[in-house]
């Protein structure tokens, strides 16, 4: 693990999760490691974290889950993306990229005003 | 990764236990693969789960999270899925219940008419026995009576120092109060009018019952006093009527039997007391010096917390004796006490009227079963016809409590239908049946159809599947798969079904004889209650009770002055053969009694001198009524006022007085209490009467005296034609209004008065007879039913039969004694049980004992007659089978 990796800002456990949904369906155990790995250990979410946010969106209807067999021939609990999931994923999404991207602008250089 | 997943089985939630069970299995999960991932790095294994925890996070936090989420959705979708079964299966019987209209209308109708019965039935009880009295906390009030030794019957009536004394002594009451009751005339501009009030102690309506006016105020104490000014309550019914509903008849005077009273306020709509047709109430007078035998008030207490009618009663009891002792003269006339629920003292018919309601009430229940086992039958012969259907959604992997449930709502839907159906049918009977029935029967409120009546109505609808879809139900589900697809209409279940069928034929027709055994009781009651001699000829004679006000007319002579101008005015009236008057008209529901005795008892304490009825007779009434005169004389005009007091008794209590001797001449010594006995001299002796009821055992001891001699001021005058009475009644009113314009008179002819006393019988036989042939259709549709399935199911054996030479004689006859067969087991069943229930309500017959031969034998011959028609229609049909037809067609 990264020595500063920090935790996810609030808002965005849902947007990263449906992201790694996208692939297809997934185990929980799964999408803890794809998300280690795309975020290169910057970002940590914790398991306990995972595992409410999957439950509640499962709720939602943005997740769907079933039952399916492992890679490693063991049972597993597949989560997979509904339509409103998707739906959800790529209003977050469009928020994050506007506020990143303001960020973004307010962190550049200020250019002479003269 | 994941892409090679494979889809296995869908999350299971159906339990809680099966949520939480999946969230620990993905738990689990998870922290299996981490674990391994750790020992691939080198972690020792001991150390690696621990690790995993660590990084885990809040473990039991999240498990309790998720558990909560799953429990949660489980729920739901349980839900939704039930739902989803439910509209499905109703969708589904509908759609199944259209495809056969006469089945459906069969179940329909026949439901339908179970559930009217019962609703109609309930309908009418409710205000009688069931609704709750219209005072505050009605379980806490009794009446109070004393007992009359020598009769055993309930004495119900007290002087107010009685009252007082009873108030004074008794712990058991919170208030005690009194009333009684009268007939009254009320003149002014609205005219004259007759109307039955009550005299109420100032305490009766505030503190025992606690009821307040709408308008005005309740009595006050000082208004009991004597000497007080006389003021009146109204009903809120008068007030409506008479006073067209005007609030500013508070304060002024309306005249009743010639006095002012003061209006002091008006009781609100459903108020009534003591029965419906009071229509005003006026202080009784309180006075504790008035003349402690003079007993006219009737007791009604309060009782307090705690303190039942049976406590009550024994307390009383023991006040009674004391004062027996103090009083030997007034209470010592009486031992013991009986207390009763108001209810049940103020309905003057409570006995009858519970027990034949009880009676009603199991005739309708029975209907109820009649119908559902006819429903039975049918579902029972359509689940045959539909074994392939079934057989098919079992082989499909329907579970066979789905299929029951199917079923079911099939027919819960028809169900709810004839219930509906059936609850529009009692209105609209209810409706009819309200106004016709006597307002002076104490009821709270009318016959109709309520909240409580519908509640009671849905409960009898409900259940009504349950009784007739059940059974069916589970036997259609209980199909072999294979069997019922290979074979198609020669189903092996026929043989089960229809044993199955015709023991619900037996008991059907079991119950539809009960019906129709009460039903012909209550007939031959009525007819033989009509037969009888009453000692007098109702038939030609017209009656009109009228009652002098004092202020009018208030001595003795000017009453007697009145009566004999009104007589002479009705035996000139065209169309009257003769006139008279009387005290207390026959079977009117009043009774005076006397202890008599001739000279040589009396050395016999009065207690045991034999009880006579009395009545006080104008000259010309024994011939005006057509009472036989045996002996000696009747009274005549020299029997005034002033002559020796005479008297002329009936034969029975001239045979239990002077037995074997003429009674005529002789001194009867009769007890006037509280004064010492006085003595008359027997001038003549009459044919008995039946004047407290029908029923002629202890009331056919008669004495009456001249009119003149005890001139009150009630009577009924009376009036003989040769012609029809009830064209006599205008005239009579005429009559009476020539002699005095401002006395109301309540004209009707006698037989009126008697038909009140059939009532009981009358309504009996109409509904006991309304359904008893409904329950006999019913069965004979049942009958009916069964052999035509039976001869569907024959078919192919009656085809064979006919070919090896069965005349259709011999196929009529087989398959109409199959029929009767069945018939007659229900009847023998039905004969039992319907002696048996004779038995327990025989005090509803009259002149007819439960086993009467005639009455069994009509009932046997009549079902085993519509047993034998409802069998011949599909058994002639049989029998012209054609059997090449039937056997080609294999």
């Amino acid at each position: 693990m990264s020595p500063n990796a920090r935790g996810l800002l609030p808002g965005t456990v849902d947007l990263i999760i449906l992201q790694t949904l996208t692939q297809g369906p997934r185990h929980g155990f799964a999408v803890s490691r794809s998300i280690r790995a795309r975020s290169k250990g910057v970002l940590e979410l914790q398991d306990a974290a995972l595992y409410q946010a999957l439950h509640r969106m499962e709720e939602s209807g943005w997740v769907e889950a079933e039952w399916g067999i492992s890679e490693k021939g063991k049972r597993a609990k597949y989560y997979r993306l509904t339509p409103a999931g998707r739906r959800q994923l790529d209003r977050e999404a469009d928020f994050w990229r506007s506020y990143a991207g303001a960020v973004a602008r307010i962190l550049s250089p200020v250019p002479d005003e003269g | 990764m994941g892409d090679d997943f494979r889809r296995t089985f869908r999350l299971d939630r159906r339990s809680r236990a099966d949520a939480r069970a999946s969230v620990d299995e993905e738990l689990e999960f998870h922290a299996r693969e981490a674990e391994e991932e750790l020992v691939e790095e080198g972690w020792p294994r001991e150390d690696a789960r621990r690790e995993v925890l660590r990084r885990f996070g809040d473990l039991e936090a999240t498990r309790a999270f998720c558990r909560g989420v799953q429990t949660r959705r489980g729920r739901e979708e349980r839900r939704a899925m039930s739902m989803d079964e439910l509209w499905y299966d109703v969708r589904h019987a509908v759609r199944s219940v259209v495809r056969s209209p006469g089945y459906a209308a069969l179940v329909v109708v026949t439901l339908a008419f179970g559930v009217a019965a019962n609703t109609t039935i309930f309908s009418a009880m409710r205000p009688y026995l069931l609704r709750t009295l219209p005072y505050g906390s009605p379980s806490e009030l009794v009446q109070v009576n004393q007992v009359n030794p020598v009769t055993g019957w309930d004495m119900d009536r007290f002087s107010y120092p009685q009252v007082l004394d009873w108030k004074e002594r008794s712990r058991a009451f919170q208030e005690v109060g009194a009333y009684s009751y009268g007939v009254g005339n009320l003149t002014g501009l609205e005219g004259p009018e007759q109307v039955q009030y009550s005299h109420v102690t100032t305490n009766l309506f505030g503190g025992v019952l606690r009821s307040e006016p709408v308008l005005g105020r309740n009595f006050r104490p000082e208004e009991g006093r004597p000497g007080a000014d006389p003021v009146v309550l109204l009903s809120d019914a008068l007030w409506r009527r008479r006073y067209g509903a005007d609030p500013g008849i508070l304060g002024k005077p309306i005249t009743l039997d010639g006095a002012q009273l003061t209006v002091v306020g008006v009781m609100p709509t459903g108020f009534i007391f003591p029965f419906g047709s009071a229509r005003l109430w006026v202080p009784a007078s309180e006075d504790a010096t008035a003349d402690r035998g003079r007993m006219n008030l009737q007791i009604v207490g309060r009782l307090n917390d705690r303190w039942t009618a049976e406590r009550a009663r024994a307390e009383l009891a023991g006040i009674q004796s004391e004062l027996a002792v103090h009083y030997p003269d007034a209470d010592g006339r009486m031992s013991g006490v009986t207390v009763k629920p108001l209810r049940a003292a103020l309905n003057f018919a409570w006995d009858v009227l519970s027990i034949s309601f009880r009676i009603l009430l199991g005739a309708v229940a029975f209907v109820l079963l009649i119908a559902c086992l006819n429903v039975a039958s049918l579902t029972l012969a359509r689940g045959s016809g539909r074994a392939r259907e079934v057989a098919v959604r079992a082989a499909l992997g329907a579970p066979r409590s789905r299929i029951v449930r199917q079923l079911l709502t099939e027919s819960l839907v028809l169900a709810l239908v004839g219930g509906t159906l059936g609850v529009l049918l009692s209105y609209w009977v209810t409706g009819v049946l309200d106004p016709v029935l006597p307002e002076d029967l104490y009821r709270v409120g009318h016959i109709e159809v309520d909240g409580a009546v519908l509640a009671f109505s849905l409960l009898v609808t409900l259940a009504t599947p349950l009784a007739f879809g059940l059974w069916p139900a589970l036997s259609a589900s209980r199909v072999g798969v294979g069997e019922d697809l290979k074979e198609s209409s020669k189903s092996s279940g026929g043989v089960a079904r229809s044993r199955a069928r015709s023991a619900l034929v037996v008991a059907q027709v079991g119950l539809a004889v009960v019906l129709i055994t009460g039903a012909t009781l209550m007939v031959r009651s009525l007819a033989s209650v009509q037969d009888i001699d009453l000692g007098f000829d109702a038939e030609r004679i017209v009656t009109a009770e009228v009652t002098l006000p004092s202020t009018e007319y208030p001595t003795t002579e000017e009453r007697s002055a009145w009566v004999g101008r009104a007589v002479a005015e009705l035996e000139g009236t065209p169309g009257v053969a003769s006139a008279s008057a009387v005290a207390w008209l026959p079977l009117n529901h009043e009774m005076f009694t006397w202890q008599v005795a001739p000279p040589e008892m009396a050395g016999v304490p009065t207690e045991e001198w034999p009880l006579a009825v009395l009545n006080n007779t104008y000259p010309g009434y024994f011939e005006t009524m057509g009472i036989p005169l045996i002996e000696g004389r009747a009274f005549s005009d020299a029997d005034g006022a002033d002559g020796e007091p005479v008297a002329v008794v009936s034969r029975s209590l001239a045979r239990r007085l002077w037995p074997d001797q003429s009674a005529v001449g002789r001194t009867l010594l009769a007890e006037e209490d509280p004064e010492p006995p006085v003595r008359f001299r027997v001038v003549g002796v009459v044919g008995d009467v039946r004047h407290a009821d029908l029923s002629m055992d202890a009331h056919g001891l008669q004495l009456y005296r001249p009119i003149e001699q005890a001139a009150g001021r009630r009577y009924f005058l009376l009036a003989r034609t040769d012609g029809r009475p009830a064209e006599l009644v205008a005239p009579v009113r005429e009559a009476l209004l020539a002699s005095n314009p401002n006395l109301p008179a309540n004209v009707r002819p006698m037989t009126a008065v008697v038909r009140e006393n059939l009532l009981q019988w009358g309504i009996g036989s109409v509904f006991l007879g309304t359904f008893g042939t409904g329950a006999l259709l019913l069965a004979m549709l049942g009958i009916y039913g069964l052999i035509a399935y039976s001869v569907a199911q024959r078919r192919r054996e009656i085809g064979v039969r006919i070919a090896l030479g069965a005349t259709r004689g011999e196929i009529r006859r087989v398959l109409v004694r199959d029929g009767v067969r069945l018939a007659l087991i229900g009847v023998a069943i039905g004969l039992v049980l319907a002696v048996l229930l004779a038995r327990v309500a025989s005090s509803a017959l009259y002149g007819v004992s439960p086993f009467d031969p005639l009455t069994l034998a009509i009932v046997s011959v009549l079902f085993l007659g519509v047993a034998a028609l409802a069998s011949l229609v599909p058994a002639e049909r049989a029998s012209r089978t054609d059997p090449i037809h039937v056997l080609r067609a294999e």
